[in-house]
């Protein structure tokens, strides 16, 4: 099975992923009132090494969470440390956040972002995916050599709240084996 | 059984807690795991509000609800945020300590129609053994912790003392050499002493002969016999030699006598047997300590003694004694930060004596004061203090049976006493012979 | 005559959707654009009595097409095809003058009730 992206394909998967990723900007945006500005997302093929470079960004908060149905992977977000304070009074959260206030907020966050961009780019293409509960994690503790995969396809968009200066990235990472039930939707839907 | 029997069975029997509500937060549905802790059955629930039921969490269980009716996404809460949503009691009510369910809960959209979400569905898990065995984790990981820190603080301690010892080694070896040197002085220091006492007097005489020839000349009247004295007298530069001869011989009586004084404090303090009991007297041993400290005091400290008079001697260690007095005078000194005073008072009475030393420093602080005698207690900087003073202080004066006492104002001041019961050596040293 | 219409999307998976949405009997001549500023070309050279717009575009996005049209060709009729659909979005789009501001992935139907609306079709 070839699993190589054309051009065609990275433009589908692109355009999907604009388009979950609206869904879920809008759904915070609803939560928060407040604007949320949207980047182009990222389609690449990554290998062990790539990504953990992707995730040993500075000043970021990260967690992770899985799904599981037709296609199987995880979702991986980071978020800016800066801003934190903001959104969480923009979601009712007390101020100043503790310690565990702090993550909870995180894992609501990254939640209903990965929740809505996996569910509409799921649902565009007529695939599940049921996201587990999210937890915090420490990507310094990751190492490339413990990886059993050669390459996974990343799926990465960016949410920018300007009036706070936050700043959410959302990485949907698919298993080996369902980039090809991917790929196999994603022609039949340009066909 | 119809599926619907046996879907009702599994529910009731499932170790979770299952609850669906519509969007006015109304029950609809719960299993036995809620009906049995609440006592309102499945049937008798129907329509209650879940807020006015769970008034204590009401307003985090309708952000959550809220957020899966707005959002039709799932959302979660976690037992490390929030343990104890609902208040249940543990599943160990018996051999349990944990009085309060720990718990994580799952909000999940169930019913959906047009993107529209028509009822939420809670699912609660009772994750009270989790908890406490990630609870007990944690508390051993931070016992561990503390342990690798003291284990660490330790091994450096050890390393300071290492370095302490051999310091102290290097400095017994430094004293050996000085007391070798000062008996090697001794012997001419004696004799350059008693020469120039001679000198002084053999200056005098000859200056009493010159005078009187001079004026045996004098009574000659002879022009001559004058004015070749004169000449004479006049090229050998007899009136400055007759004054500065005297001067020179008398200083350097003076310079000798300091070279003296010293060899016999190095002598005194470097002893090589130094552990030796013996009869001693301690005004001596404190003049001689005195001596030794001067450079740590001469700048900013001025020392005031008060001895009372005819001490006894006393059977001591007079070098380990000494030991103790001049801790106690440096880190008195090191207590003064400007500009400050000592004062050594000695006195005895028939069964003890008391040397007192105290300074106008910072003092000790009420905290600090049942440590200062620990082993490696110091405020001072690495490198300045190792914090063995006082405890090796202590432990010399216990081995002659005496006490040392503090008492400390901060701000003010410090005073250290030594006290040493006057004993003879048989009850010093029961089980060893009389000295020499 | 065909009406002049032209679709300006980044994406070609979009364009195409775009084009199967629109009514197969309808009298059109299309014109593609992949950025704001081919879209600006294709209305400058008449190409466009309609323009299906998308918001998020490199070079020039969506709401800088607007603002130029807004000025220049208010005739122009730009329906908006957009990913991005918070509220603000559609605020900011409706105050420059475009016609419609449609959801993606675009309903069909949804597409055929909106120039049924302008009265093209
Ligand atoms: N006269 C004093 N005034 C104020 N603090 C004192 C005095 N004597 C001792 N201390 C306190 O007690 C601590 C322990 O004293 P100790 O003599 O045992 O060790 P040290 O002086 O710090 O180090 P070392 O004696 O090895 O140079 C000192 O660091 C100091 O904080
Ligand atoms: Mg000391």
């Amino acid at each position: 099975m070839n699993n190589a992206l054309g051009d065609e394909q990275r433009d589908a998967l692109q355009e999907l992923m604009n388009i979950s990723m609206g869904q879920a900007a809008n759904s915070l945006a609803r939560l928060i009132e407040a604007k949320i500005t949207l980047s182009i997302p990222k389609i690449s093929s990554v290998t062990p090494s790539e990504f953990v470079a992707m995730l040993s960004s500075e000043g970021m908060w990260h967690t992770r969470q899985s799904f599981l149905g037709s296609v199987k992977g995880e979702v991986v977000s980071l978020q800016s440390r800066l801003g934190c304070e903001a959104i969480a009074e923009l979601m009712e959260y007390q101020l100043p956040l503790s310690d565990t206030t702090r993550e909870e907020l995180l894992l609501e966050l990254s939640n209903i972002l990965a929740g809505a961009c996996l569910s509409g780019f799921a649902e565009q293409l007529a695939l599940t995916a049921k996201l587990s509960m999210p937890t915090v994690f420490d990507p310094e503790k990751l190492s490339p050599d413990h990886y059993r995969w050669a390459n996974t396809l990343s799926m990465e968009v960016e949410f920018k709240i300007e009036s706070s200066q936050f700043d959410s990235k959302i990485v949907i990472c698919l298993e080996e084996d369902s980039i090809s039930t991917l790929l196999n939707r994603l022609n039949s839907l340009l066909e | 059984m119809t599926t619907q029997s046996v879907l009702e069975n599994l529910t009731a029997k499932l170790p979770l807690g299952v609850c669906v509500l519509n969007d006015q937060m109304e029950v609809l549905y719960w299993n036995d795991f809620f009906a049995d802790r609440l006592n309102i059955s499945s049937d008798d629930v129907k329509g209650q509000n879940l807020l006015t039921l769970f008034p204590n969490e009401a307003k985090y269980l309708k952000k959550k609800i809220n957020s899966v009716f707005v959002l039709n996404n799932a959302s979660f809460s976690y037992w490390e945020h929030r343990p104890h949503v609902f208040l249940f009691s543990s599943s160990r009510p018996i051999t349990g300590e944990e009085t309060l369910m720990y718990q994580n809960i799952e909000f999940l959209p169930l019913d959906v129609t047009d993107n529209k979400v028509k009822t939420v569905c809670m699912i609660v898990q009772d994750v009270t053994e989790l908890a406490s065995y990630y609870q007990g984790q944690k508390e051993l990981s931070e016992q561990l912790s503390q342990e690798h820190n003291a284990l660490q603080e330790l091994n450096r301690k050890l390393e300071e003392a290492q370095n302490q010892l051999l310091q102290a080694d290097k400095m017994a070896a430094i004293g050996q050499l000085a007391a070798g040197v000062a008996h090697e002085i001794n012997n001419p220091i004696g004799f350059i002493n008693s020469n120039l006492q001679s000198l002084e007097d053999y200056a005098v005489k000859l200056l009493k002969l010159v005078n009187f020839y001079e004026k045996v000349v004098h009574k000659t009247q002879n022009k001559t016999f004058i004015a070749l004295q004169k000449d004479m007298q006049e090229r050998m530069k007899y009136q400055f030699i007759r004054e500065d001869m005297p001067e020179l011989v008398a200083e350097s009586i003076d310079g000798i006598n300091r070279v003296s004084e010293i060899v016999k404090s190095l002598k005194a303090f470097s002893h090589v047997d130094s552990s030796e009991w013996q009869y001693a007297d301690i005004v001596e041993g404190i003049e001689s300590t005195l001596k030794i400290a001067n450079n740590e005091l001469k700048y900013n400290v001025e020392i005031h003694r008060e001895y009372q008079q005819q001490l006894p001697k006393l059977f001591c260690q007079p070098m380990q004694l000494n030991q103790v007095f001049l801790n106690l005078i440096v880190n008195g000194a090191q207590a003064i930060v400007d500009k400050g005073h000592i004062y050594i008072t000695v006195s005895a009475t028939d069964n003890d004596y008391q040397v007192a030393i105290k300074d106008t420093g910072c003092g000790i602080s009420k905290s600090a004061m049942h440590k200062i005698f620990e082993p490696f207690y110091t405020t001072k900087p690495v490198g300045q203090g190792t914090g063995l003073g006082l405890s090796l202080s202590y432990s010399i004066v216990q081995k002659h049976k005496g006490n040392l006492v503090v008492t400390s104002k901060p701000n003010v001041g410090t005073t250290f006493t030594v006290i040493l019961p006057i004993l003879t050596p048989e009850q010093l040293l029961p089980e060893a012979s009389a000295p020499a | 005559m065909p009406i002049p219409v032209t679709i300006a999307d980044d994406s070609m998976m979009s364009r195409k959707a775009v084009r199967r949405a629109l009514p197969a009997d309808w009298d059109i001549e299309i014109t593609e654009a992949t950025n704001g500023k081919q879209a600006l070309a294709a209305v400058e050279a008449g190409k466009a009595e309609v323009l299906f717009l998308d918001l998020t575009m490199p070079e020039l996005d969506g709401f800088g097409v607007l603002r130029y049209l807004h000025e220049h060709h208010a005739k122009t009729i730009v329906i908006v095809i957009s990913a991005d659909i918070q509220p603000e979005a559609k605020k900011l789009v409706d105050s420059l003058g475009a016609f419609r501001f449609l959801h993606k992935p675009l309903n069909p139907e949804q597409l055929s009730q909106v120039l049924f609306d302008v009265g093209l079709i």
